[in-house]
């Protein structure tokens, strides 16, 4: 006879890889009673926990390998950090301007020591930059950078007072953030790396 | 076999709907012979599988089908379970069997990662302790060349040795003896005849692939004596193609008369098919106004501390937190939770920390997290809210907070001015939803399966004290179709379950009153009385000493219990007996676990049991153990002695959402009545643990998420 019972938890292989599969989380899941009944209770969804005020500000947010675009609106403020928030809950945290961090996108940037503002010119070509991820299996992955500044050559947009490249090597390979910065010093739109799972994401506060 | 298919293809399907989120597929992934090894077609090759990975191999051709399960337990090392069934066996030669099904299972080593100038290498044993009729060795060599072409060459020794040979550099093969399998031949090792093979595998474009190999298996029963199919070259080719990240197909013609097919899903931990954990971000952490406001010797009125408590149960509520109790002094504030919804628990305590710091006054700096199971003080983790004001932007977040994270032990007994969790107890609740369960593997077929209904039901009295019971009905299947009778001489303390299978519908496979606590507080207790499981009811008790910041821990226990009529309603048969085991627990850095337990099992035997388990921080988790007792190998019957191998892939993996349910099972090669162990519900080790340092050290990284 088979392996009927030493599976107290849990009661299908492959029928269960494609239970899984299929995302039905039929009963042959957990400990019988108390997480069938708590999932009632539950639910499964992770519903919205914080919601920006109405007239709040917003931009838009494009996310570059899955190709959608769609607005996030201000959920925060904390000094010079700017939490936005998609309609789906998902956030990005902005300093400056400047990705620090993402959640709800999969792999998530988890944290990131970052450039000021400052550094992204001419005057400063060159600074570090440490991006903490995490990787599939959950766990924390911190890439330290070696970043050079140069600047684009793109003068057609009138807002934009320099637009420059930030490439950034590390052991992993090499990333390439993009600034396009307003003649106040405040970034107006920008392309930076989430992680490898997530991509590239393009942040524009012109709403365009 | 139809049935197996039938799943199997469910599971194709399913898996690509699944894959909702597409990645780019790696220029040249390793990919998978028909014997579900890391190979070409019928060759193996020198190449390993991600660290981790978990695969399922379906192939065929001719009258032969093989489905493997196969799992890469470190970067080097990988071992497979097999399910072959070779029809046509009486076809020519007269056999009691029409379709010969039989049971192997391989280890493999790769001795040498490929370098720019070395190729990679590998070492493998097929059918290590199965009835050696898969049996062979091989030492095989892979170099890739640019990227898209690899290379592969290799000896094979026992069946891989039988076309072709090139000597016996060793020494003659000594004959092999079937027996009951379950012992590994030592002696035919690398010994007799040894013959070479090779071939070349050629990524085309980014989702076809080619693969050509001379194989160095004559087939000699098979081919040779059955005469089931036709080997007339020792040639084989095919094309195979990616469908999705983790499914790849491929047809083929075999030994120059027989098409072949084969599908090969690989699960790659590092991979979730969902791209990650998705969902709502969590709540910021709101900014305090400068100065606190509260003088240190501020009392709380019980009004104020029960409104706050329902400010958090709302908060809390929509990711699954319950509030268990709360307490609360001027600076400081204690929340006792249970997490039933979060897979991942420092983030149910970030969460957490997060709903304390936008709902409690401004002076209460140290909060206070106690996570809280059936009733059980698990661990107290105590942070600073100034902390979390601090970090939360900041670089470097995850390991800061864990730095400055105490997580201690925690008394039972809840704290002075405590008030509790609204509406917990008494509580009674009950689920309904569908269950499936299946018999694999089994002699005469390969799978069964039951689906039906299983309604639960819960009720909790006082907190630690939990009646809950279950009841299936069947709707269809075929596991009462198992004729099997078995002639074990011991107790069939397990080996009727195709009895219990036929007889029990509807079935009561639980019914019990439970008490957990703390006596001390790095004690936990359970007694639970009752139906424990399908087969036993009686008394079962356990004590589990587990300190919170070590590796490891020791736990006791006894059980009285009497056989349930095959029925599995209310009565018991004649056979009762004593069981219980110590059990040594350890949980090494690397995400290796130990576990050993010696004593007495169901049928009266005395031995012990070694488990090792590898899990995952994301919750994978993947284990093979094995029980010897004092039950001699040819009273067992097949297979010696009882093993298996064990996966759990958590559904929130796949899903990418909020649950901690998790995909469970065990695969044991066969289920008899020696080293059998009492299947009892609420055991304390995996739930005391997932709190302490080690299990939450792994998983900090979503703390912050």
């Amino acid at each position: 006879m088979g392996a009927v019972l030493e599976m107290n938890h849990g009661r299908c292989l492959l029928a269960g890889l494609g239970l899984i599969a299929v995302g039905l989380l039929t009963g042959c899941a957990a400990v019988p009673l108390a997480k069938a009944a708590m999932s009632r209770v539950g639910g499964g969804t992770s519903p919205i926990i914080a919601k920006p005020a109405k007239d709040s500000a917003s931009i838009t947010m494009t996310l570059v390998s899955r190709g959608i675009k769609f607005p996030i609106q201000q959920l925060a403020v904390k000094g010079d950090v700017v939490l936005w928030m998609a309609a789906d809950g998902a956030q990005v945290a902005l300093r400056d301007g400047l990705l620090i961090s993402t959640r709800g996108f999969g792999m998530d940037l988890m944290s990131a020591d970052v450039p000021s503002v400052a550094d992204l010119s001419d005057a400063a070509p060159a600074h570090p930059r440490v991006n903490t991820f995490l990787n599939g299996l959950d766990t924390p992955v911190r890439r330290s950078y070696d970043c050079v500044v140069t600047p684009v050559l793109t003068a057609d947009d009138p807002a934009v007072a320099y637009h420059v490249l930030e490439t950034c090597q590390s052991d992993a390979g090499i990333i390439k953030n993009e600034y396009w910065i307003d003649a106040g010093g405040a970034v107006v739109k920008s392309k930076q790396w989430i992680s490898s799972g997530v991509g590239y994401a393009i942040f524009d506060t012109a709403g365009g | 076999m139809t049935a197996l298919r039938n799943v199997f293809w469910g599971v194709v399907a399913g898996v690509l709907a699944s894959t909702a989120a597409p990645m780019a597929v790696a220029e040249m992934k390793p990919t998978l012979a028909f014997s579900g090894v890391t190979g070409l077609i019928d060759m193996p090759s020198g190449e390993t599988q991600p660290d981790g990975a978990f695969s399922v191999t379906r192939s065929g051709f001719g009258p032969i089908g093989r489905t493997t399960l196969t799992f890469q337990v470190t970067p080097r090392l990988s071992g497979s379970f097999r399910y072959t069934s070779f029809r046509k066996w009486d076809d020519v030669i007269p056999s009691p069997l029409e379709t010969n099904f039989d049971r192997s299972f391989d280890l493999r080593y790769q001795l040498i990662k490929e370098t720019d100038y070395l190729p990679a290498v590998s070492v493998g044993i097929q059918d290590i302790i199965g009835t050696g009729l898969m049996a062979g060795e091989y030492l095989v060599a892979t170099k890739s060349i640019g990227s898209t072409v690899k290379v592969t060459a290799g000896l094979g020794w026992g069946r891989l040795g039988s076309y072709g040979s090139i000597g016996a550099p060793f020494g003659p093969r000594p004959v092999a003896e079937v027996g009951l399998g379950g012992r590994p031949r030592l002696g035919e090792w690398f010994k007799g005849d040894v013959a070479p093979f090779a071939g070349v595998e050629w990524q085309i474009t980014k989702k076809l692939g080619f693969k050509a190999e001379y194989s160095s298996d004559i087939y000699a029963t098979e081919a040779g004596f059955r005469q089931t199919f036709d080997r007339s070259s020792p040639f084989n080719y095919g094309f195979e193609y990616q469908v999705a990240e983790v499914l790849r197909v491929g047809l083929y013609s075999l030994y120059g008369s027989e098409i072949g097919v084969s599908a090969q899903i690989i699960l790659d931990p590092k991979r979730s098919p969902a791209g990650g954990q998705l969902g709502a971000g969590p709540l910021p952490i709101k900014n305090r106004p400068g100065s606190a406001g509260w003088s240190d010797d501020t009392v709380f009125e019980a009004g104020s501390v029960t409104k706050t408590r329902d400010r958090l149960q709302k908060l809390l509520a929509k990711d699954g937190i319950i509030v268990e109790s709360f307490a609360m002094t001027a600076s400081g504030a204690q929340l006792r939770i249970r997490n039933i919804r979060i897979d991942n628990a420092p983030q149910a305590i970030g969460r957490t920390s997060r709903a304390m710091a936008a709902v409690l006054p401004a002076g209460v700096e140290t909060f206070e997290i106690v996570p809280v199971s059936d009733g059980l003080a698990l661990s107290k983790v105590v942070l600073r809210r100034s902390d979390l004001e601090e970090l939360e932007f900041s670089a470097n977040q995850d390991a800061e907070m864990l730095a400055r994270a105490q997580i201690v032990t925690v008394a039972g007994a809840q704290p002075d001015g405590a008030v509790m969790g609204k509406g917990l107890y008494p509580k009674f609740d009950w689920g309904l939803a569908p269950y499936v369960r299946t018999a694999l593997f089994a002699p005469d077929n390969p799978l069964r399966i039951d689906v039906g209904v299983r309604a639960n039901l819960r009720y909790d009295i006082v907190p630690g004290l939990v009646l809950s019971g279950s009841v299936t009905k069947k709707f269809a299947g075929n596991l009462d179709q198992s004729t099997r009778v078995s002639s074990s001489p011991l107790q069939h303390v397990r080996s009727d379950s195709a009895i219990y299978d036929r007889e029990g519908d509807p079935a009561l496979e639980n019914l019990t009153l439970a008490w957990y606590t703390k006596p001390a507080p790095d004690l936990y207790s359970r007694v639970t009385v009752g139906y424990l499981e399908r087969m036993f009811g009686g008394v079962s008790a356990e004590l589990l000493w587990k300190q919170v910041d070590k590796p490891y821990a020791l736990g006791v226990e006894v059980n009285y219990v009497k056989q349930r009529n095959f029925d599995q309603l209310l009565g018991f048969q004649d056979y009762g007996t004593v069981t219980g085991h110590v059990s040594g627990y350890y949980a090494f850095k690397n995400g290796f676990q130990a576990q050993v337990d010696v004593g007495r099992y169901l049928a009266g035997d005395v031995g012990a049991t070694l488990s090792i388990d590898r899990q995952f921080a994301n919750g994978w988790k993947i284990g093979a153990y094995a029980t010897l007792t004092d039950v001699p190998f040819d009273q067992f019957g097949e297979g010696s002695f009882d093993k298996g191998i064990r996966i759990e892939i958590p559904y929130a993996w796949a899903l990418g959402k909020q649950t901690r349910k998790k995909y469970k099972n065990t695969i044991q090669p066969i289920l008899r009545d020696g080293g059998a162990r009492l299947a009892v519900d609420g055991r304390l080790y995996e739930t005391v643990r997932e709190y302490h340092t080690g299990d939450l050290d792994a998983k900090w990284g979503r703390f912050w998420k």
